[in-house]
């Protein structure tokens, strides 16, 4: 059911822009020019000029991209929960519980490098989200007061958990981190080295 | 026209306070400041000061939370824009999780039986440093308390973007990716939340590694407990 919901709202938003562009095309890829900035050049130009008789011209002018710039993120916004859709019904088709929002992220990570959505097709959006992405968890966290009964007792002891637990996984993930990407530079410096003496050599025997 | 303004309360009390607790924390540069932990705080003084039902202010907040997948999933926007870095440093990015997993629900897990909490509680605790969804069905699976599992995995998210910068300069960790993952790994997407202001690589390796980790961890816990059966 989901999936058709998807896919009508991707065919939704394709027909409106092609309507909009007269350029009748397939598929999300071909989307991609008409989600992009020059987006209906006219009908705005027509918007800044009945905007000029009250504004004065900057004013207008950034009224103007305002406006273009929120349409697009609402359009940008639609492809991606086209996507978290997309990814919601993969996550209930796989045998094991993988969460939905992971699987829409690989999902439109494969859609990214196989280039069927563009970079600039949610470049707004995105960084709308990701700008804001904190604000998303205010919710979530002003639920946990309903449960404050249930963890009153050991509240500090949870509280000092984490924080421990905290300090000491970033310090051992951050190590590792470095500390494998060191090892593999030095014995790819090695490599180097071994190869470039060898080069030498098969030079002088030659 | 009731429902009309109950529903905008929940929206417009989470905006005022977020952005409200945000202005703060760029007015004042203390740590402690962090706008999600101040902006929580805040609604929830105003509800309980003024006997609003937590149902009441989650109708409108529904809407908010909807936007956490999409942004969830536009991390795949980040990763792909640093997909060289990905690409170059993908043993140590993978090494980095896997250690990280294993370390986070080790540490979680002794800690516990060393404050001498109860098995309910500890297997709550093991998938504190992942995903909500993903932690809340292991702890299901674990036989731990769901709802414990959800306040912890966002306190150790908070506790995550507010030690972020400073264990960055304790550790002196100089490698942006090390920090990346490290913040990605103990917490997940609000610590990602904070790794993004960082510098987009950190925010781009922390958004791979709550997937790669959330993923290794279910995988980890499951082993544990079939092990265990």
């Amino acid at each position: 059911m989901d999936e058709k919901e998807a896919a009508e709202i991707q065919a939704e938003m394709i027909d409106e822009e092609a309507v909009a562009q007269a350029t009748a095309r397939e598929g999300i890829g071909s989307a991609a020019p008409l989600l992009q900035s020059p987006l209906r050049e006219n009908e705005l130009n027509s918007t800044s000029g009945a905007l000029q008789h009250h504004y004065s011209r900057p004013v207008a002018e950034t009224v103007v991209a305002a406006v273009r710039k929120i349409w697009r993120i609402v359009l940008q916004l639609g492809l991606i929960i086209a996507v978290c859709l997309a990814g919601e019904q993969i996550s209930d088709v796989l045998p094991i519980d993988v969460p939905s929002n992971i699987c829409s992220m690989v999902l439109l990570l494969v859609f990214m490098l196989g280039g069927v959505i563009k970079m600039e097709c949610i470049s707004d959006a995105a960084d709308f989200l990701l700008d804001n992405m904190a604000i998303f968890f205010v919710p979530a966290a002003v639920a946990v007061m309903g449960i404050f009964s249930q963890i009153e007792d050991v509240m500090i002891k949870l509280v000092l958990i984490t924080f421990l637990t905290t300090i000491i996984v970033f310090f051992v993930t951050s190590f590792t981190v470095s500390t494998v990407a060191n090892l593999m530079a030095r014995s790819e410096v090695r490599a180097a080295e071994r190869a470039a003496a060898a080069g030498q050599e098969s030079q002088k025997e030659a | 026209m009731e429902a009309i303004a109950i529903f905008a309360f929940g929206i417009v009390i989470s905006l005022v306070a977020f952005q409200g607790a945000r202005w703060l924390s760029g007015k004042l540069h203390s740590p402690l400041l962090n706008p999600l932990l101040v902006a929580t705080a805040f609604i929830i003084v105003i509800l309980s000061v003024f006997h609003i039902p937590l149902a009441d202010y989650q109708q409108g907040a529904q809407l908010i939370s909807f936007f956490l997948g999409p942004a969830t999933a536009v991390l795949a926007y980040s990763v792909y824009r640093q997909i060289a870095v990905l690409k170059r440093h993908f043993i140590p990015i993978m090494t980095g999780c896997l250690i990280g997993s294993l370390t986070s629900m080790l540490s979680a897990f002794l800690l516990c039986k060393a404050f001498g909490l109860d098995e309910a509680v500890t297997m709550s605790m093991l998938p504190k440093s992942v995903t909500t969804p993903i932690a809340m069905s292991l702890s299901e699976e674990l036989g731990g308390i769901t709802s414990v599992t959800v306040a912890v995995v966002i306190a150790t998210g908070i506790m995550g973007s507010i030690l972020a910068p400073t264990l960055i300069k304790v550790f002196h960790v100089k490698s942006p990716i090390a920090a990346g993952v490290a913040i990605g790994t103990c917490s997940h997407a609000i610590g990602t939340s904070r790794a993004m202001q960082l510098g987009e690589i950190e925010g781009a390796m922390s958004g791979i590694a709550i997937g790669v980790s959330g993923l290794l961890t279910m995988i980890l816990a499951l082993l544990y407990h079939s092990m265990m059966m």
